[in-house]
């Protein structure tokens, strides 16, 4: 049972944008600040893991990317790569990214 | 011409000592030593049939191998040749535009990552590997991220970025070339 998930898509935009909020809709920072972050902190304090489901969107920026998972990694750490799982069909390539190359250099 | 010249001397080099060879043989009279019987026995029929049965089905067999391999090398060269032609296309629509609306952008990479996933899938389908194939993939990711990495919602094309996607999409076309060359000479 996924009591905590986000459908990218249909919970924030399939169009997204890229790094900050105040030079363009639907950032990495505004879906950090609107959704992502709150949406881990309940996941956490209720102890479960928050289910990410990628696939709707047209694609990821890298600074969309790093500004909202980047962010969060910054903030809580390791607990993120614990406490997050990903979904998708169509974006394993973006999971790996996130995981290799925004989590691991941090 | 050069090459040509080369082959012509070592043709003439191989040829007079075979001349030399062939003429001592002759001059043996050693065809004339032997002597072909006019009966057959069924020991000569049954090693004439499996000697001619396994020639040709070793032909056969090589010759089906053969075309299987070069079939395989073709489809892995063609999706090689499309990853080029796809970071070509792009290098020149990024190349000419000012600035480029970051949809444009996820959808050329996603092409991109599309056509590469293409590649790897074939070669797992024919269970073929080539050492530089996640050099292909380290070199979009890098790609990705200088043309993804957008503070707003399109991407400005100053001269450092142009240098600087010049660079991976040539880097790029040179590892497929690398991958192409190394598949052809397997």
């Amino acid at each position: 049972m996924e009591n905590f998930k986000i459908a990218i898509a249909t919970d924030f935009n399939d169009a997204l944008g890229g790094r900050s909020k105040s030079l363009g809709p639907y950032s990495g920072e505004a879906f950090y600040e609107e959704v992502l972050k709150n949406k881990f902190e309940e996941a956490i304090i209720a102890g479960e893991k928050l289910h990410i489901y990628l696939d709707g969107t047209k694609g990821y920026g890298s600074s969309f990317l790093d500004q909202s998972f980047g962010e969060l990694f910054r903030k809580h750490g390791d607990k993120v790569k614990n406490n997050i799982e990903f979904h998708t069909r169509l974006f394993d390539w973006i999971v790996d990214y996130i995981k290799t190359d925004i989590w691991a250099r941090k | 011409m050069g090459k040509k010249i080369v082959w012509f001397i070592a043709f003439i080099i191989v040829s007079i000592p075979v001349n030399i060879v062939c003429r001592f043989l002759y001059n043996q009279t050693w065809l004339g030593k032997y002597t072909f019987e006019d009966k057959l026995n069924l020991v000569d029929i049954v090693t004439l049939i499996i000697s001619s049965g396994l020639t040709i089905w070793l032909g056969i067999y090589i010759a089906k191998k053969i075309s299987e391999q070069r079939y395989q090398k073709e489809y892995i060269i063609n999706d090689l040749k499309s990853i080029e032609e796809e970071t070509v296309y792009i290098q020149k629509e990024l190349i000419n535009t000012p600035t480029v609306d970051i949809i444009r952008l996820l959808d050329y990479t996603n092409r991109l990552h599309s056509s590469i996933d293409k590649f790897k899938k074939t070669l797992e389908i024919f269970e073929t590997t080539c050492h530089p194939d996640n050099d292909l993939m380290v070199k979009f990711r890098t790609f990705y991220s200088h043309v993804t990495n957008i503070s707003g919602s399109s991407l400005n094309l100053n001269n450092s970025l142009v240098v600087q996607i010049n660079a991976d999409c040539n880097d790029l076309i040179l590892t497929t070339r690398k991958i192409i060359k190394e598949i052809n000479s397997k």
